[in-house]
């Protein structure tokens, strides 16, 4: 049995803690609201994971690290990344693991994915072609905040990275917003090729990808996925076409997948979803993609460090 | 007008033959080819006259040439027409080096002959609506262009680099780089690539990713891999994704087609039933000739494609980017 606790004063807690409460081979151990909350109920309970609710004060993530708990966050969860890396060393010095939310490690069409390229479905990778398409809302660097996912998931599925070249263009558009576009070309280790098209000129988000081997090629668009296509007549007999009621993943709840495996994996019967580790490794590449999209050449990554 | 065709090396010969039978004001009327079992089959199937003597082809009563041979070869045979007052449509690439292409455009221009290289993907009606939209600006300003030209590997002569230049570089990212220019009125300013041989056993690169970026500052990627697999229910694509300041057009030139789930043959294959794009260059070519006109494709465009596809294996033998350095023809 797994004893969990979930923290945070945000409005998904309760049902965070009802979702853990129907994993089977888990106990929930009760649900902090403060950190005073929490210092008892890591005192008094043998919690061996704490689950952040939304975004969370740095003094409640330390605590937790302190006493020795796995953590489980949504990404950044407002925290910075030298908190993040000072929160994950903290971690490591008190023998817990620090798992991040938001991979495309649980959603199903890219768990799939990885699966059949481990077992040899696509035969020796070739070239890979992943996007991320959007609407221009995301603001920040492109490459960090659309693009992290589709790093990560490359680097573990298709090993780590060589080099990177990345082009991007910016633009502001009417609407104030700035539109950001890029292209970035990845050099694996093993040999394979793969480029990754982040877009923020979607009108919706949308991801697709393939992946080419010399047995075979695994092919995914999510537009291509929806079960129910909806198309009705207009007021002026205009259609309106292309409306869902419900997205590709209707039924499936990645979070949940993550928390089922981090449970496994507790219990010596699965490996570890994404740890904070994973998410630095995406992270320099994002950062390698945005200087050389700044410099105009490659760059080389060496022993999971930036170097020109 | 009586044209002939010169080799039947390249594939593409024969649908060019079929389309010149078909063509109202063309008959095509010689065809030479070094092969001589491959060149009397073709001049038996489409009605045309062989010939195994290069300058007997060029003797006879034809106009233009139609240049499928091996692309080392396009030089010679294409100096050889232009020399015989001949008008030319080159298959592409127009040449595997630079300076070939540059004697090419020059003594065709001295002849005072056509030179026309033979992109039949601009005369896919798809790809023309599209040429339409941008440059009526309905996507607003062109910030990026994420295309692929993706195929079989098509073995013979083509995997051999003497004969056809390079692997799938050379082979297809002609192909995009022509439509992006034709587009966009623009020309490359730096090329940056990463090919190389993952899918079969051969001495030239099968598969890469290219990113360019051109003078207006637009943002190109080009897969020109043989990645398709043997299951593949076609040949390839040729699909780009253009992304405007007011939206993204994607289009994917082979979209129109039956697909045929042949359990006869264990296979699915794409039936395509859109507007012959071959034919339509056919066409064009034949009205060029007839009006004496400027051909819709120069050679100066197969020029500097071919300078990009140069560039291309530059820059992934340095592993750099590579700045463009245009010839400039007298």
């Amino acid at each position: 049995m797994v004893k969990v606790a979930v923290a945070g004063a945000d409005d998904s807690a309760k049902e965070r803690q009802a979702s853990w409460s129907q994993i089977h081979g888990v106990e929930v151990a009760g649900h902090a609201q403060s950190l005073q909350e929490l210092r008892c109920l890591l005192a008094e309970e043998k919690v061996e994971l704490v689950e952040f609710a939304g975004t969370v004060e740095g003094t409640w993530v330390t605590h937790a690290a302190r006493s020795g708990v796995n953590i489980l966050l949504d990404e950044h969860a407002g925290m910075s990344d030298q908190q993040l890396v000072a929160a994950a060393d903290l971690c490591e010095q008190n023998g817990c693991v620090m798992y991040l939310t938001d991979s495309l490690r649980f959603s199903p069409e890219y768990a799939q994915a990885r699966e059949q390229v481990v077992s040899g479905a696509i035969g020796k990778p070739g070239v890979l072609r992943l996007r991320r398409g959007t609407h221009a809302s995301v603001d920040g660097c492109i490459f960090s905040r659309l693009g992290m996912r589709e790093f990560d998931w490359l680097r573990w599925t298709f090993g780590e990275v060589e080099r990177v070249q990345a082009n991007k263009v910016a633009r502001e558009v009417a609407t104030g917003q700035l539109l950001q576009y890029a292209l970035i070309i990845l050099r694996m280790r093993d040999g394979a090729i793969a480029q990754v098209e982040l877009s923020q000129a979607d009108s919706s988000e949308h991801t697709f990808f393939e992946l080419t081997g010399d047995a075979g090629m695994l092919l995914h668009d999510s537009r291509d996925s929806l079960p129910i296509r909806w198309s009705r007549g207009g007021a002026d007999g205009q259609a309106v076409a292309g409306q869902t009621e419900q997205g590709s993943h209707a039924g499936i709840d990645p979070l949940q997948k993550q928390r089922e495996q981090l449970v496994r994996h507790l219990l010596g019967e699965a490996a570890a979803g994404m740890t904070v580790r994973d998410w630095l490794l995406a992270k320099e590449i994002a950062q390698a993609a945005s200087e050389s999209a700044k410099a105009g050449k490659p760059v080389s990554l060496a022993k999971g460090e930036v170097a020109q | 007008m009586k044209v002939g065709i010169l080799s039947f090396a390249h594939m593409h010969a024969q649908s060019y033959a079929a389309h010149l039978r078909n063509h109202p004001d063309a008959e095509l009327h010689a065809i030479w080819d070094d092969d001589p079992v491959r060149g009397e089959a073709m001049a038996a199937a489409y009605g045309a006259k062989y010939y195994r003597d290069l300058a007997a082809f060029l003797q006879s009563p034809i106009e233009a040439v139609v240049v499928c041979s091996e692309n080392a070869r396009h030089k010679a045979h294409v100096l050889a027409c232009a020399k015989a007052k001949k008008h030319v449509l080159c298959e592409k690439p127009i040449a595997t080096t630079v300076p070939d292409a540059e004697e090419m455009i020059r003594v065709c221009a001295a002849e005072a002959v056509i030179l026309q290289v033979a992109y039949p993907v601009r005369f896919a009606p798809a790809i023309e609506r599209v040429k339409e939209l941008v440059q009526l600006g309905a996507l607003g300003e062109i910030l990026a262009i994420n295309s692929t030209n993706h195929g079989q590997m098509p073995g013979g002569w083509f995997v051999e680099e003497e004969q056809s230049g390079g692997g799938a570089a050379t082979d297809h990212i002609v192909h995009l780089m022509d439509l992006v220019r034709w587009m966009l009125a623009d020309e490359v300013k730096s090329v940056y690539a990463e090919l190389d041989t993952r899918f079969h056993q051969l001495a030239v690169e099968d598969c890469g990713m290219v990113s360019l970026v051109l003078e207006s500052g637009v943002i190109v990627g080009i897969d020109p891999s043989w990645s398709r697999p043997k299951t593949f229910p076609t040949w390839g694509d040729v699909t780009m994704r253009i992304v405007g300041t007011q939206g993204t057009v994607e289009v994917d030139v082979f979209r129109q087609h039956l697909l045929h789930y042949n359990d006869q043959a264990g296979k699915l294959n794409q039936l395509p039933w859109a507007a012959d794009m071959d034919a339509r260059l056919i066409a064009d070519f034949v009205q060029a000739v007839k009006e004496k006109r400027a051909p819709s494709i120069s050679g100066l465009d197969g020029l500097r494609t071919l300078e990009v596809v140069k560039a291309a294996y530059e820059s992934n033998r340095l592993q750099q980017t590579v700045f463009i350095d245009r010839a400039l023809l007298a």
